[in-house]
């Protein structure tokens, strides 16, 4: 059994977990392909378990109950084996993320580029030229990993984690890009920060926007970023998306 | 049934409303932030003959001071800890009846890290995302504050106590956990000796982990970010073992070397800074 050609590695994770492993997935049909059998287990397995949580190389399924390796996989491979789930159509949207680029947040970055401020902009430039596909939530709350960061921009995670990191930063974590909806404690490289805010527990759906869809970022003034920050404040979402077509 | 009000007259070092937990929220990254130990969360709502998930009181090194205003039932399990009403010692791992007025003192832990207040029929906290646990950002607090107010259900007669008292803290004395290999356990095989069925100290730990001294080599991994579960001990970078607990993040990027079991979750969650433990195979 495949997931868009790769070959997938079961492993039993504690009691009641199945990790499914496959080579690190990075270009958008792939990772296309991911969501829509995450989307056909959950239909298919809907009263047998919790959750189904996918990163950029495994696909971790939350049962209710205890379970045993072999008979679950047979089970698995059945549900695959019927392959019209990858017909089905995926809508992403487009979502631009107004981001502040002012040294002032760009601390890490510039430690990284040991005080290279023309180094630390053109790092900058690159991930605004960029368009990413947000490939899955985790880490905390809203937390949301975006893949397409080219292997060369890649940043090591700090030995020695920051204390906080604030709300807003967008983040680089070897070849991940992330953005940190609460202040917390991060390892990744900061390079900017958005006034948005990205997980809003008093809504129906707290996230912003769906794994799939198309981020990217639109360098804003410090003015720029202070007022739209005043309207975040005020409960509003001064955040654009607009419709994919034609994506499968 | 109508409701009554419990006045949190002293919060105690760290208290919270916990009940199972946010089960299905993990693929937006929310922790579950069930019960740390389950053993006893299970024990006081069984005790009470109340439903499995009912919302209970955690609470971790010493408890709170609370005056109820209508008659109900209570009972504490978990850590060995001072109990009073209206300045009675009282005993744990049983029911106990509140008048309207009463008031309940949890001392501190003496044996064990955390107790469990559990009410007939629960605690009526709101929900946030499906459960009524404590987790800032999801709840609005992460702890009890002096003068919060908390709502159960009046009960209009009491049952006399017939129950005699529970023997449930063996496990507190157990320093064995049961645990089974990891997804990345291999990286780490040939050093089995320094793991299993040799002693570790307990490090810095909260509700989201336990951090544990060893003097393993780490290896070379760039791992990217997986899943992670109650129970995952992940090896940092700087050789720590760092065991999730409750409030564990849904997603780490370290590797997994090994997995507790509930039980050993249980016994973990009733140890402290210093107290050693040893890891051991799990037999079927």
């Amino acid at each position: 059994m495949t997931l868009h050609n790769h070959k997938l590695t079961y492993k039993a994770f504690g009691d009641c977990s199945l990790l499914i492993e496959f080579p690190v997935l990075k270009k958008q049909k792939e990772l296309h392909a991911l969501i829509k059998f995450q989307s056909h287990l959950k239909e298919k397995l809907q009263h047998k378990i919790f959750d189904i949580v996918i990163s950029f190389n495994s696909l971790c399924i939350h049962f209710k109950k205890p379970i045993k390796l072999g008979k679950i996989q047979i089970k698995i491979e059945q549900i695959l084996s019927d392959r019209s789930y990858l017909n089905q159509l995926i809508y992403p949207k487009h979502w631009e993320i107004p981001i502040c680029l002012d040294p002032i947040f760009a601390q890490d970055l510039i430690e990284h580029f040991e005080g290279d401020l023309s180094k630390v902009m053109k790092y900058q430039k690159r991930i605004c030229d960029l368009e990413f596909t947000l490939g899955f939530y985790g880490f905390q709350p809203g937390f949301c990993y975006l893949a397409g960061l080219p292997e060369e921009m890649a940043i090591q995670r700090k030995k020695v984690p920051n204390r906080t990191t604030a709300r807003g930063s967008l983040a680089v974590g070897a070849q991940q890009l992330g953005i940190y909806p609460q202040d917390s404690p991060g390892g990744w490289c900061v390079i900017g920060k958005s006034p948005i805010r990205f997980f809003d527990v008093n809504k129906d759906n707290p996230l912003f926007a769906s794994i799939g869809d198309r981020i990217s970022f639109k360098p804003i003034t410090m003015e720029h970023y202070a007022k739209l920050k005043g309207l975040v404040e005020l409960g509003m979402m001064p955040l654009k998306n607009t419709n994919v077509y034609g994506d499968n | 049934m109508s409701m009554a009000i419990i006045k949190v007259m002293e919060p105690g070092f760290s208290t919270a409303v916990i009940d199972l937990g946010r089960r299905s929220f993990q693929s937006s990254g929310v922790p579950i932030s069930g019960p740390m130990d389950r053993i006893s969360f299970r024990m006081a709502n069984s005790i009470l003959n109340n439903f499995e998930g009912a919302a209970v009181l955690e609470c971790t090194v010493n408890g709170p001071t609370l005056c109820f205003d209508a008659p109900t039932t209570i009972c504490v399990t978990g850590a060995e800890v001072d109990l009073f009403l209206n300045e009675d010692p009282e005993s744990t791992n049983k029911t106990i009846n509140i008048e309207a007025g009463d008031i309940l003192r949890i001392g501190n832990c003496k044996k064990g890290m955390r107790c469990y207040l559990g009410i007939k029929h629960g605690f009526h906290s709101p929900e946030y995302l499906g459960s009524k646990s404590f987790y800032y950002p999801i709840s609005p607090k992460s702890f009890l504050s002096a003068e919060d107010e908390l709502e159960y259900s009046e009960l209009e007669q009491l049952k006399p106590i017939k129950q005699s008292r529970i023997r449930s803290s063996i496990f507190l004395h157990k320093e064995s956990l049961w645990v089974v290999k990891g997804p990345e356990w291999d990286l780490v095989s040939k050093q089995e000796h320094k793991l299993i069925n040799s002693r570790l100290t307990i490090g810095p730990n909260n509700r989201m982990g336990y951090r544990i001294d060893s003097d393993i080599e780490t290896p070379n991994s760039n791992m990217f970010s997986s899943a992670v579960i109650p129970g995952t001990i992940q090896l940092t970078p700087a050789g720590q073992l760092l065991i999730a607990t409750a409030d564990c993040q849904v997603t780490g990027g370290y590797p997994r070397i090994l997995v507790l079991d509930e039980i050993g979750l249980s016994i973990l969650a009733q140890k402290r800074t210093g107290q050693g433990i040893s890891l051991n195979w799990k037999t079927d």
